[in-house]
């Protein structure tokens, strides 16, 4: 059009209820456009609040025809693990102390609850090599700077013939008389 | 004065936020509001939303060989309404085309492309140039069967342009192969160079039609030339309640297209051994029929030469169109031209899919593929390995052992070239059938006929009755199971026990485990243990002994591999017969 019409036209003449009513017609489809291609969006986005880190589950560590009876045994806890749709081959992700008592085992963290380092089977119990904290067989402190015990793992013995027991492998944070999951 | 009008005077006083919105609202519209000038609206609406999902999807995507497929997978499976962002975005790329369709047939009918809005429509040209581009660069990214053929295909095209085309070639393809650097590059031309050019352009397009105004019917034109009084509009609020009203129309297909198809279509992952029958999106088919119609040495008319002409002139329209007036009766020329080109298109269009409708190849491909997918997918359900979905698929021990079969025994289990066989065919392996017919007849052509075999054991069909030669069979396909079957013995079997003794299978084919006769020992004749060890060592005195011609495997497969060919063999055991064969037939 021609650029001097522009300023001549006269101002639209719609009267003020039907504008009210076309405005809101307008706004609910604006909203409606904008929703859907906002709430997948948002979805997307949220998707790591509803999904929990996904929590290591049960990892067999040993046969239990092959524990000695009351005496700690190191094990290694070998697991797949998936980062996002990877699944990436079984690999060590830490090492567990198992002690056999009859059919039941118990099992520990080899984390000192104290810095860190890994403890080792010493005497009747653990003593850790870095700033020699000591544990009984049942992971209480017996003396040194660890300001909790041993952390303990869910154990359980599952099959008929060779039962294997399997730990739920998990890290705890250190340093603190509190447990709690690092 | 309440607060809401504080703050716009607030925002007025720093930005002059409310002359903006007046500015923007109160574009007059001569000739008053009409649906015609929704399309506009509806595009950019539609572009927005592609924008949006996109930005959503890049969350996830990952632009590699391994990472490619697999991320869209989780997309689609993992990620909250992740299928639906998918959805849309796949279908809003076919909805904006449509739309833009609409919209370029909108301003060509009403002359909107003539003086001076000769920019605005070269803009609006290369705007749909644009639209194409990203429909074919997003093509690519899932990394699936259908992506990556039909975009291979195309990258294959420019490849036959003359003088330029294979450096074009490499240019699109990125690496010495089709892979990861051809999906680096695809990934940034669409997710970041084509977004800020397209965004760039239709900055320029708007602010072109802005700084012109809408292009009211051609008789509206003329009034106004003549004088007569012409009702406006302003933009506000007809007009952009009937633009937010299409666009939401425009999303709301979109979005029951997305639901419908609970996402969108995500085929196998990409196997450059394996093409199904490519095919590229609905919008491309009309080149694609195109390339039907023109073979041989008239191929760059088809590829290059008609697409090429029908782009030129769309683009130079406002100086290829001599006629005097907008009006359509003077415009005649231009419009039936436009007709013209629109139905060539649709009537490409619909010839390649009825062609494909047609086509048995298709439908079966499309069977295959569906069936390659969700195996792919089953697969994925559980993991894909560090080194990408196309592993996985490759050593599934289905697929696996299907190509060791086909690299190791299908020299002699398969047909040669004159149809001539070296060993039996394993269709129906240790199914019922298959015991049937060997007991019928050993020595015909799909079994031991062309074996050292042949005339080794007889052909019972001769002699025995067909009700003869299945109690027979029964008994000796139940062997899979000797312990089930055996101990007590099943009655349902008693007629072909006495007829294994009485018609002399049993002089040459033990039942006992472990005894040696000239025959095969048929203790556990089908199970999976016979077959691995039949597979392992034929020549042993419990199989084929001095007659066997048959390789061992034990030692010339690797393991796994041996593992997979037993898994393939298992499968075959569902064919049905080569030929169909049953007894008397």
């Amino acid at each position: 059009m021609d650029p001097d019409a522009r300023t001549a036209v006269p101002a639209g003449d719609v009267p003020p209820s039907r504008r009210g009513f076309l405005g809101w017609v307008a706004a609910l489809a604006g909203t409606f456009v904008a929703s859907v291609a906002g709430i997948p969006v948002a979805g997307a986005l949220l998707t790591p609040l509803r999904r929990r880190a996904g929590e290591l589950g049960f990892v067999r560590v040993a046969w239990l025809e092959n524990l000695p009876e009351g005496r700690a045994v190191r094990a290694s806890v070998i697991s797949a693990q998936q980062d996002a749709w990877v699944r990436r081959p079984p690999m060590a992700l830490g090492t567990v102390w198992v002690i056999r008592r009859g059919d039941a085992v118990t099992a520990f963290s080899s984390v000192c609850p104290h810095l860190g380092c890994g403890v080792e089977a010493a005497g009747d119990g653990f003593a850790c090599p870095c700033h020699g904290s000591v544990f009984d067989l049942e992971g209480r402190v017996l003396g040194g700077p660890a300001p909790r015990g041993l952390d303990p793992l869910e154990v359980r013995v599952t099959g008929g013939g060779e039962r294997s027991v399997e730990v739920r492998y998990r890290r705890f944070a250190v340093g603190t008389s509190e447990r709690r999951e690092a | 004065m309440n607060r809401g009008s504080r703050l716009a005077d607030w925002l007025e006083e720093r930005a002059s936020a409310r002359s903006a919105l007046r500015w923007a609202l109160d574009e007059p519209v001569p000739g008053g509001a009409r649906a015609a000038y929704v399309f506009g609206s509806a595009l950019l609406a539609l572009a927005l939303v592609q924008l949006v999902t996109g930005l959503g999807l890049a969350l996830y995507y990952t632009p590699s060989e391994a990472g490619a497929w697999s991320s869209v997978f989780w997309i689609q499976t993992q990620v909250t309404l992740g299928w639906l962002l998918r959805g849309l975005h796949h279908h809003g790329a076919s909805a904006a085309v449509v739309v833009a369709a609409l919209h370029l047939g909108q301003t060509l009918s009403f002359g909107a492309y003539r003086r001076p809005r000769e920019l605005t429509w070269m803009l609006g040209v290369l705007l749909l140039l644009l639209l194409l581009a990203f429909a074919l660069t997003g093509y690519l990214l899932p990394w699936d069967q259908r992506g990556y053929w039909a975009t291979r295909v195309a990258t294959s095209m420019i490849g036959t342009a003359p003088a330029v085309g294979g450096s074009l070639e490499r240019l699109a393809q990125g690496g010495e192969v089709y892979g990861t650097l051809t999906l680096t590059r695809f990934y940034a031309l669409h997710a970041i160079a084509l977004p800020l050019v397209f965004l760039g352009v239709v900055l320029l397009h708007v602010a072109l039609f802005r700084r012109h105004g809408v292009t009211p019917p051609p008789g509206v034109g003329v009034a106004q030339r003549a004088g007569a009084p012409v009702g406006t509009d302003r933009f506000w609020p007809r007009q952009a309640s009937l633009d937010a009203l299409a666009s939401a129309a425009a999303v709301l297909v979109v979005l029951l297209l997305a639901v419908k198809g609970h996402g969108a279509p995500l085929e196998a992952p990409a196997d450059p051994s394996r093409a199904p029958l490519p095919r590229p999106e609905w919008y491309f088919l009309a080149l694609f029929q195109l390339q039907k119609i023109f073979q041989g040495r008239l191929e760059p008319v088809g590829t290059f030469f008609l697409p090429g002409l029908a782009v030129a002139a769309l683009f130079l329209l406002p100086f290829l169109d001599r006629a005097r007036g907008r009006g359509f009766h003077e415009r005649r020329a231009v419009l039936a031209l436009a007709g013209l080109g629109a139905v060539a298109l649709l009537g490409l269009t619909a010839a390649a899919l009825l062609a494909d409708a047609r086509d048995p190849r298709v439908a079966a491909a499309r069977q295959e593929s569906e069936s390659a997918a969700a195996r792919a997918k089953e697969l994925a359900a559980h993991g894909i390995p560090p080194e990408g979905p196309a592993f996985m698929v490759a050593n599934d021990p289905p697929e696996r052992g299907r190509r060791a079969f086909a690299s190791e025994c299908a020299g002699c289990h398969a047909p040669g070239v004159a149809g001539e066989r070296k060993a039996p065919d394993l269709a129906g392996l240790f199914s019922l059938d298959w015991v049937r017919e060997q007991i019928r007849d050993p020595d015909q052509p799909n079994r031991f006929g062309a074996t050292k075999l042949k005339g080794k054991m007889d052909a019972f069909g001769r002699r025995l009755s067909p009700e003869r030669i299945d109690a027979l069979a029964r008994f000796v396909h139940a062997r899979r199971d000797p312990v089930r079957v055996d101990s007590p013995p099943d009655p349902a079997l008693d007629e072909g026990r006495r007829a294994f003794a009485r018609v002399g299978c049993a002089e040459c084919h033990a039942l006992v485990r472990g005894e040696a006769k000239d025959g095969p020992n048929l203790y556990d004749y089908g199970s999976d243990r016979y077959l691995r060890a039949l597979v392992e060592d034929p020549g042993s005195p419990l199989f084929f002994g001095k007659h066997n011609e048959m390789p061992a495997m034990r030692g010339r497969l690797a393991p796994g591999e041996l593992d997979a060919v037993l898994v393939y063999l298992k499968t075959l055991e569902a064919l049905p017969l080569y030929g169909g064969g049953r007894p008397g037939s």
